[in-house]
């Protein structure tokens, strides 16, 4: 049986969660806004001057834009991916952390849109990306990637927005009647009516498996489709067969690590140990720890095949990137993803939430780095050495750069405060089937669902 | 039409134990609300099941790729530009396309069925049950309609275990 009391907790720490506001959120999302409006000041540079203002030139004509962009497509990659395995695993864990990830996805995506849309310079010709014709009938050509690219990220964006929404009714739908005013009003008109009978359950059990099943494989093959960007052309270090599940591992990789920092945050912020537990972020660890040795497997495939596949500019470039100028780059990718990550093997680094975070940070950036590894000394290094060139990124790449990890950040903590983090209806539900289990088996355990305590949420930071 | 018996429940299984008790003395109109999807919603049931929504999605699905093939197509042959040495109709790079809106429109059609069928299926569902749902009760509703005296106290026997019950 499911204790009154614990339900009633559920409710009462989610709701707070939302309508209590501390200076510390205020002052963390000024911060986040300032960063995010630094990128759009830098942004409005380019506008204005041109992109002579970036370090984009002959042969490097992809930078830290493009770099952003694939990293934030990796990091959105594993929020929805993530949430509809667990659903399908019927997890426990789902409902401390599938929210947030979800969230994560859609805020992610929206921010990688942006990048394209930057890096065209003339962003208010963005309306030529969609698929209708110009005045003289010509239609994109859909044999390209990049409108491959189109496609696959908005279809991706609309059905994780949905997936997300459509987790959020009944919790919308609940709030809505419980809470006054505006909130309430905003809540109440969101729902679309749920109102929690027995068909409306049935229904939406029977719904969202089927979602889940259309969210993994366009999960998958959007970031294949973006590594098409690269395996298409016939440039050393991009023209390769492994690429679509090297990018898809690698998003997993880092969306995972991603996840780890906002919801240690989260929890941290709202006190919500009792829901996002220790043993939740045990499981991640444990996932990002697998996603690494794929992503090692992956390296050193890349490596073997290149040296030894006999294409000459292939196997300079590895050289290069192994012992030349980019040595630093390169080591920096295998420390911070191959190498660091294997500390997760021992429990400790699981568990104790410091030292998760350093090793899912250094994930974070190394990820980070290795985008602009694949981007930037590909082109760097091509076939023509009397083509070869540097890249440095300019400042206003830079503060575009810092402004899109505060934009990300600022979309994050709006959506937190606006809804529920954790969704209050699994809760509930993964509550009532642990204390079920533990009546059945006369013992309780920790299957990783939710553990309230009675005074969980009774202070929030 | 008199309002229907309600009975209020904090725990699931009680609920569920009630559901089966009417059940099991032939009482089968009953209804529900819900905070989350306990095992007892399955317990009343709704006439539209997996198989329906995934043919729906399916629909939409194939709904989807027919408006892909037909956008490639009519696209590629309005101005036929050979582009890379590729056929116009080069089936293999347009497969990607079809992938993609043959999933947005399966997504689609599953959200919208949803929405949809949810807002018939709460036709008829009192908003005394609704309230009791959002404040974290179970509501177990059984219509009074063309039921006497004698039975009506038969099945508040068999709800005795509720919080509550009203009228």
């Amino acid at each position: 049986m499911t204790s009154p009391s614990l339900a009633a907790t559920i409710d009462r720490d989610m709701e707070a969660s939302i309508t209590r506001t501390t200076w510390r959120f205020w002052l963390a999302l000024f911060v986040a806004a300032g960063f995010a409006a630094l990128g759009g000041w830098s942004w409005s540079q380019i506008l204005q001057v041109g992109f002579g203002l970036t370090g984009l030139d002959t042969p490097v004509m992809w930078g830290t834009l493009i770099t952003n962009f694939v990293f934030f497509i990796g990091v959105s990659h594993a929020g929805t991916l993530v949430s509809a395995i667990l659903f399908f695993a019927r997890s426990p864990i789902r409902a401390g952390i599938g929210r947030s990830a979800e969230a994560m996805t859609v805020i992610a995506i929206m921010t990688a849109g942006l990048f394209p849309v930057i890096h065209l310079g003339r962003a208010w010709l963005c309306f030529w990306l969609l698929p209708y014709p110009n005045e003289r009938q010509i239609w994109p050509n859909f044999h390209s990637p990049l409108v491959w690219d189109v496609f696959a990220i908005t279809s991706y964006v609309t059905i994780s927005a949905l997936f997300l929404y459509m987790g959020l009714l009944p919790d919308l739908a609940s709030l809505g009647r419980r809470l006054r005013g505006v909130r309430g009003w905003l809540y109440r008109s969101l729902s679309l009516g749920f109102s929690g009978t027995d068909g409306e359950w049935s229904l939406y059990e029977k719904a969202y498996p089927i979602f889940a099943g259309v969210v993994i494989p366009l999960a998958v093959s959007v970031h294949s489709v973006v590594s098409w960007d690269f395996a298409m052309t016939i440039t050393p270090g991009w023209h390769s067969t492994i690429f679509a599940p090297y990018f898809v591992a690698g998003a997993i990789f880092s969306g995972v690590a991603l996840a780890i920092i906002l919801l240690a945050i989260l929890r941290r912020a709202y006190n919500l140990h009792a829901y996002i537990r220790e043993s939740h972020f045990d499981i991640l660890a444990r996932l990002m720890l697998a996603m690494s040795l794929i992503m090692t497997l992956v390296y050193v495939t890349e490596v073997f095949l290149s040296v030894f596949h006999g294409e000459r500019a292939e196997r300079d470039l590895y050289v290069w990137r192994m012992v030349g100028s980019q040595a630093p780059i390169f080591w920096s990718v295998i420390f911070c993803n191959s190498i660091a990550p294997l500390l997760c093997f021992s429990r400790r680094f699981r568990v104790d939430l410091r030292l998760l975070l350093v090793v899912a940070f250094l994930v974070s950036l190394g990820m980070w780095i290795e985008r602009y590894m694949i981007v930037v000394t590909s082109l760097s290094h091509g076939y023509d050495p009397a083509q070869w060139g540097s890249y440095t990124p300019s400042r206003y790449e830079l503060m575009i750069t810092a402004g899109a990890f505060g934009w990300f950040t600022m979309l994050f903590m709006i959506f937190v405060k606006i809804f529920p983090s954790i969704s209050i209806s699994e809760t509930k539900q993964a509550q009532h089937a642990q204390s079920s289990a533990d009546a059945t088996h006369g013992e309780s355990a920790d299957h990783g669902a939710v553990a309230v305590p009675s005074t969980a949420g009774e202070s929030h930071a | 039409m008199p309002d229907p018996l309600m009975a209020l429940y904090d725990d699931p299984d009680a609920a569920a134990n009630a559901v089966r008790k009417l059940h099991a003395r032939g009482v089968a109109d009953v209804r529900l609300t819900s905070p989350a999807a306990y095992p007892v919603v399955e317990e009343t049931g709704h006439p539209l099941g997996l198989q329906q929504l995934g043919w729906l999605a399916l629909g939409g699905g194939l709904l989807g790729l027919a408006t892909a093939i037909a956008l490639v197509t009519y696209g590629s042959l309005a101005e036929p530009l050979v582009v890379g040495g590729k056929p116009v109709l080069a089936w293999p790079a347009f497969s990607v396309v079809m992938f993609e809106l043959t999933m947005l429109g399966a997504g689609l059609t599953n959200f919208v069925a949803v929405i949809f069928f949810s807002a018939l299926a709460r036709r008829g569902v009192a908003k005394s049950a609704r309230l009791a749902a959002a404040q974290g009760h179970i509501a177990v509703l059984v219509p009074l309609a063309q039921r006497s005296a004698d039975e009506v106290a038969q099945i508040r026997a068999l709800l005795g275990d509720a919080l509550e019950v009203s009228p």
